[in-house]
């Protein structure tokens, strides 16, 4: 195990030269140019020139991107050219607000996607089941944006009930951290709730079909040792692996909820990052979003290992 | 020898979007203390509906009606909870498939000794684990100090239906409903696994139900045979009548649809489908494929009746 686990995080390096080298290409070939939005269209071409060289951007492109990583080896991945702060340093800054809403969504869509697709398998003919079903396609369904924006308008505006936006960090004061996060977060899991919620559902229904189930009944088993023990310690597999899937998806959507919930992320940072052209911010924050990505997805296999016995890394 | 279980008048029906099925319809047999019964019968006569409703296992789709007197108590007018009670410490079941019948996700030990701590109120773990060590051993498993901690997939078909009885007989069960043990295990294995059923019946002199379309099973290892076509018990016998003198027009043909050793004669396979088991159904259910049938066949129900002492047959030729 451990040496998968070494093969594994070994394997990340080709995967951030990889994905390093594309979104320094991506990024040179967007129009526009950081010098445009510093100084403004009316600059004189001296004043341009100069900001060029000080940047280092009148260089070309390769040797650029080869200075860039000769850096980036060293963990140093160089300074915001709006703020001059190390562009390491700003991400973290940022770092916190998207946790948080990330992990809160997590959890909101594995309280109610879990629970209630168990529900729906268990009771297959009831009305409980077909409530699920509608509401599940529901929420797949409505886009984030939308539904963070009717949230806004009905629950904040209107009822005035939850802030609209904006962080407070949680050490500074909980309660309101927790009231500006509800509304994010409860936006970001729902999406995610229906799609573990289906196949909570799915995977439950065919493992209660399966004969070790039958085995588990003449067993004599109580219906709670049948259900949780029996069932859904098989069922969990194929949910684990889209909850694996989701955490991309969640990844992206933080920075369409950060950006309608005014949220200072990490997603957010990236996007201003991309309007303004600053090449060492947009570098960092893409390498650290597939950072995140590949390390949690290696945690689901290691789970996956652990709850099925028949998989066996080497 | 005293009666363990007794089967009274037992019907299951289904409904289907075609109607309602008669699973199995007026299903009558006994089983006594210490004896190992077979029930054969072809795809679909009913032998694991008369099983499952033993166990109270027929899904809630199901209606059942009749009778179970299992130690002169009607399991039939018990609650699941009771039921609970009596599965898997009082009468246990074994299945087809060994390969399926064992959860993927837990280990042999776990789920042999969950069935002793389930049953044994005041068993500690410890004492589950030597149990479940001594059953193991019982059943031929070899090293079963350390197989118990191993997953069913490290286990082969036949060392998986080892198991299966292991867990079965963990409580020491009264009777043990064996439905179709060895179908999906290859001969040699076949084998084994029925002189280790019948071993164990020795060794415990519990009551095995045995499930099997296989008449070469029955004459190996049961003493009393029923034989079942279409939902209905045609013969049940001990199992020497039933090779020397079979009734039933249906025991006839598949005794005649057996290879004998040494002999070059033509075997003769039943013609004919089983009927569907529809609720318009009258008359004799094999009429269509007997060899003997008359008009009166396709008129009357057929009932079933004792011939001679302890031979039951269900055709009004040979009780009249
Ligand atoms: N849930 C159900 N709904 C409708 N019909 C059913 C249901 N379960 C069983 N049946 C019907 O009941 C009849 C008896 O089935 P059963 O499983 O007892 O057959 P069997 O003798 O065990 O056959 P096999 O040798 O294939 O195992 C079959 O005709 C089957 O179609
Ligand atoms: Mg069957």
């Amino acid at each position: 195990m451990f040496k998968y686990i070494m093969k594994r995080l070994c394997m990340l390096i080709p995967v951030l030269i990889g994905i390093s080298t594309i979104v320094f290409l991506l990024i040179s070939l967007i129009p526009g140019d950081v010098v445009d939005i510093l100084l403004g269209t009316s600059a004189t071409p001296e004043a341009r020139e100069a900001l060029r060289e000080n940047l280092g951007l009148n260089k070309p492109v390769v040797i650029r991107y080869f200075e860039w990583m000769f850096n980036a080896i060293q963990l140093d991945f160089g300074e915001s050219i709006r703020t001059g702060k190390p562009v390491i340093e700003e991400f973290f800054a940022r770092l916190p607000a998207t946790l948080q809403l990330a992990g809160l969504a997590m959890a909101i869509s594995l309280l109610i996607g879990i629970p209630f697709g168990i529900l729906a398998a268990i009771k297959k003919d009831s009305w409980i089941s077909h409530v699920v079903s509608v509401v599940s396609m529901l929420g797949v369904s409505i886009p984030a944006f939308w539904l963070g924006t009717m949230l806004i308008l009905f629950i904040s505006l209107q009822l005035r009930l939850l802030p609209p936006g904006g962080f407070v960090p949680f050490l500074e004061n909980p309660i309101e951290n927790l009231k500006g996060m509800i509304l994010p977060a409860f936006t970001l899991g729902t999406s995610m709730s229906a799609v573990v919620m289906r196949m909570t559902r799915s995977a439950m229904l065919e493992v209660l079909g399966q004969d070790y189930m039958k085995t588990a009944l003449a067993k004599g088993v109580t219906p709670k040792l049948y259900r949780y023990k029996h069932a859904f310690k098989n069922a969990l597999i194929p949910v684990l692996t889209v909850i694996g899937i989701q955490i991309g998806y969640l990844l992206g959507g933080a920075v369409i909820i950060e950006e309608v919930f005014a949220l200072p992320g990490v997603g957010r940072l990236a996007l201003q990052a991309i309007y303004q052209r600053d090449y060492p911010l947009v570098q960092v924050t893409v390498l650290m979003f597939s950072l995140g990505f590949v390390l949690v997805n290696l945690l689901v296999d290691i789970i996956y290992a652990y709850i099925d016995p028949r998989i066996r890394y080497e | 020898m005293e009666n363990l279980l007794e089967v009274i008048d037992l019907k299951v029906t289904f409904p289907t979007s075609k109607g309602r099925i008669r699973a199995i319809d007026g299903v009558n047999f006994k089983v006594k203390k210490g004896e190992i019964l077979g029930i054969v019968g072809e795809s679909g006569s009913g032998k694991s509906i008369s099983s499952l409703s033993i166990m109270g296992l027929i899904s809630d789709q199901g209606q059942v009606e009749g009778k179970i007197l299992f130690n002169d108590e009607n399991l039939l007018n018990k609650t699941e909870v009771e039921m609970r009670k009596i599965r898997g410490d009082k009468i246990s079941m074994i299945f087809q498939d060994p390969m399926s019948s064992l959860n993927p996700v837990f280990t042999i030990g776990n789920q042999i000794s969950e069935a002793i701590l389930l049953h044994n109120k005041g068993v500690t773990k410890k004492e589950a684990v030597e149990k479940t060590i001594e059953l193991l051993k019982l059943v031929g498993l070899p090293s079963p100090e350390q197989r118990i901690h191993d997953y069913p997939h490290k286990f082969s078909g036949g060392m998986r239906q080892r198991a299966m009885i292991a867990m079965a007989l963990a409580c020491e069960p009264e009777l043990l409903v064996a439905d179709e043990p060895t179908t999906a295990l290859d001969v040699t294995i076949q084998a084994q696994i029925l002189e280790l059923l019948k071993e164990i019946q020795m060794k415990l002199g519990m009551s095995i139900i045995l499930i099997t379309h296989d008449l070469g099973v029955v004459a190996e290892t049961c003493h009393r045979v029923a034989v079942m076509y279409a939902g209905h018990v045609v013969e049940e016998t001990d199992v020497y009548t039933l090779f020397a003198n079979p009734k039933h027009p249906y025991t006839k043909g598949l005794i005649n649809s057996l290879p004998k050793l040494g002999s070059r004669e033509r075997l003769t396979p039943i013609q004919g489908q089983p009927p569907q088991l529809y609720d318009d159904l009258t008359g004799c259910r094999f009429a269509s494929r007997c060899p003997f049938v008359s008009a009166e066949c396709l008129e009357n129900e057929q009932v079933i009746a004792e011939v001679t002492k302890g031979h039951f047959v269900r055709c009004h030729k040979e009780v009249g």
